[in-house]
């Protein structure tokens, strides 16, 4: 598959209250760690069509929130389509692995992530 | 005068039949295992209220969610309250512990993330007493992990505003 352009917008679902920092309206670090194996073998879920296909993904979406490809890239990972809309962040550490670099990529993803206004994809928000 | 018994009276137990123990487990799961974390939460302390606030309602909040355990362990319950309790304590009435954001991780794990826009100090309690907790902080670009001590949460917490 043709990987993405750098100005591809990915998508994540935050499937977690905690995720979303209401006060701020930004996503919290907390959104952008894999979970312990077998969980995310390959790396973080994403979906690269859109918001409001990453909304329905999971029963109980917090929100959603987008990031640009091209800053994920600068970050040292990538985004690696598989089963579209389903893609990959691809290259994060697990925490049990390294936890200082894990926590380091979790922050500077959350950094780049903007949270998208629900009435941008929530038909009954 | 002479001892009267009066039939009305309290009658008296032998001493043994007086004596009372609390129960050393309690039975529903569901009760807040440290009783203080709740009275903390109410108490209006600014910005720690809020965050033993939030993980009471995790622990009081659903089981699972799509993407594992939305409840905080009673480890990481327990361990939580008492290092913000502590830290508090340790910044004494000088600081205050800032406004954070409390989450469970896929397993029970609680997280505490202080995030500004030029640092962050998150806080990551493990689901198992079994693990160390860390506290991870990175202040204009450096970073790193050590263990999570009531000292070392408020050394970096005073240089969040």
């Amino acid at each position: 598959m043709e990987p993405l352009p750098n100005t591809a917008i990915a998508y994540r679902a935050m499937a977690k209250k905690g995720w979303i920092d209401r006060d701020a309206n930004r996503a919290n670090p907390a959104a952008f760690f894999r979970r312990p194996p077998p969980k995310d073998a390959d790396g973080l879920s994403l979906d690269i069509e859109s918001a409001a296909s990453c909304f329905v993904s999971l029963k109980t979406c917090h929100g959603v929130a987008s990031l640009e490809v091209g800053g994920i890239r600068v970050l040292g990972l990538d985004v690696v389509p598989d089963d579209v809309p389903h893609a990959t962040l691809a290259g994060l550490p697990r925490q049990e692995e390294d936890p200082a670099k894990a926590e380091h990529l979790a922050a500077q993803l959350a950094k780049l992530a903007r949270i998208v206004p629900a009435e941008q994809y929530a038909t009954n928000t | 005068m002479i001892a009267t018994h009066d039939d009305r009276s309290t009658p008296r137990l032998p001493k043994a039949e007086m004596s009372w123990e609390p129960s050393s487990e309690i039975d529903d799961p569901r009760s807040t295992p440290v009783p203080y974390g709740g009275m903390l939460s109410e108490a209006g302390i600014p910005h720690i209220s809020a965050l033993l606030k939030e993980l009471v309602e995790l622990w009081n909040g659903p089981e699972e969610d799509d993407y594992g355990i939305a409840r905080p362990t009673k480890s990481a319950f327990d361990e939580t309250v008492t290092l913000l309790v502590d830290t508090a304590t340790v910044l004494g009435g000088r600081k205050q512990i800032p406004r954070g954001c409390v989450s469970v991780d896929s397993v029970g794990g609680v997280r505490v993330e202080w995030v500004r826009d030029q640092c962050n100090v998150h806080l990551a309690v493990p689901a198992s007493d079994e693990t160390e907790s860390y506290i991870f902080h990175e202040f204009n670009g450096n970073y790193a992990t050590e263990e999570a001590t009531p000292e070392g949460l408020a050394e970096w917490l005073r240089r969040v505003e």
